[in-house]
């Protein structure tokens, strides 16, 4: 009885202690997943977009995505319908506002990747494939 | 075309109803895509030859919803039969909703309602302004090299009816660059029928069918076709400023 009353405490402390380091750890690994994803968000974006088939249909995506303060430059190609976005220097893109901007202005992504290239590079590979 | 108004109104709702489609701007069916631009963006529209001059714009406050204004002059569809002018002045408010949009791989299809309210006065109508109300449903389906499209316009006012109804299709000669302008070949049918009111007489009804071949040009903001009719050229636009 008096063996087992000593040890219940540190037991508890045991389960305490695994439980906070637990906790603890998960956190570090959430904010290193964070931290990680803010250094490897893209710079430059390719969309997908169905729908776009025309100029004045695309320019009113150009508008929107011209507006956010993070875009430097911005190429559309109607017969790829892509669009490729490229951020300001030592800005990254948020895909989702990319994405539900391109939505709002009535069209449907299907498709977001980070790009490595950027826009003008993209931009003269499209033209040389012409 | 200014719109003056007669001083001794037939009815005071749509000179009010005129006055703030004046104010507003203007009104009009595009007989095109794309009858409003994104949201929070302004479109301007007109329509021009020998017959009808349309100025329009809207404004769109969602992504589907647009409210706008306009002012037109037509001639009555019989009076190239009967070699009498009945000129129409009418100014509008309108509303303009994205009723289904369908994004497809490689196409995009729109369905489009247009209601308009204001005022209408003309030849052979009596004096003052008459209260017009209009609904229009309008459906396109375009890809990058083809285009259909057609529509249908009803105006009431008073015992005054007309009916528009259009079909437009066509291609474009070649795939270009987002930055370049690209032209299309369209070919558009128009009917046109109008019924207006006789005092002690039957009404009298006046239609016609009209083809149109036309050179369409879009450059980003801008959309203008170059038409020619058997009375003359066709100049229609859409810009978003």
């Amino acid at each position: 009885m008096r063996t087992r009353t000593a040890t219940a405490p540190s037991l508890r402390r045991r389960i305490a202690l695994a439980f906070t380091a637990t906790l603890a750890g998960a956190a570090l690994v959430a904010l290193g997943t964070e931290a990680r994803a803010q250094s490897t968000a893209p710079s430059a974006v390719k969309l997908s977009v169905n729908g776009m088939v025309c100029a004045f249909c695309a320019q009113g995506i150009e508008a929107r995505l011209k507006k956010m303060p993070e875009t430097a430059d911005l190429y559309i190609n109607l017969k790829q319908k892509l669009v490729a976005v490229e951020a300001r220097p030592g800005q990254s893109l948020p895909l989702d506002k990319l994405k539900a901007e391109v939505v709002e202005a009535g069209y449907e992504v299907t498709r977001a990747e980070p790009m490595t290239q950027t826009v003008a590079q993209l931009r003269e590979q499209m033209r040389a494939q012409r | 075309m200014p719109l003056s108004l007669p001083a001794p109104p037939r009815c005071r709702t749509a000179v009010a109803t005129l006055a703030l489609a004046a104010l507003g701007g203007t009104v009009a069916v595009p007989a095109a895509a794309l009858p409003m631009a994104s949201q929070g963006f302004w479109m301007v529209m007109g329509d021009a030859d020998a017959d009808d001059r349309k100025l329009s714009a809207n404004y769109a406050l969602t992504s589907r919803d647009a409210l706008g204004g306009g002012v037109a002059r037509f001639e009555s569809p019989g009076h190239g039969a009967t070699a009498m002018r009945s000129t129409r002045e009418l100014a509008t408010l309108s509303y303009t909703r994205l009723v289904h949009r369908w994004n497809l791989p490689h196409a995009q299809a729109n369905l489009w309602f247009v209601g308009q309210l204001g005022g209408l006065r003309g030849e052979g109508l009596g004096e003052g302004t008459l209260a017009l109300w209009s609904p229009a449903v309008l459906a396109d389906w375009e890809t990058t090299r083809l285009y259909a499209g057609g529509g249908v316009e009803a105006m009431r006012a008073g015992d005054w009816r007309r009916e528009t109804a259009y079909a437009r299709t066509g291609f474009s000669f070649y795939e270009v660059e987002y930055e370049e302008v690209q032209p299309w070949f369209i070919l558009e049918v128009k009917r046109e029928r109008e019924r207006i009111p006789r005092a002690g007489a039957a009404a009298h009804d006046a239609a016609k069918t009209e083809w149109m071949p036309m050179l369409r040009l879009i450059h980003r903001r801008w959309f203008v076709e170059l038409g020619a009719r058997r009375d003359g050229a066709h100049l229609s636009f859409m810009w978003v400023p």
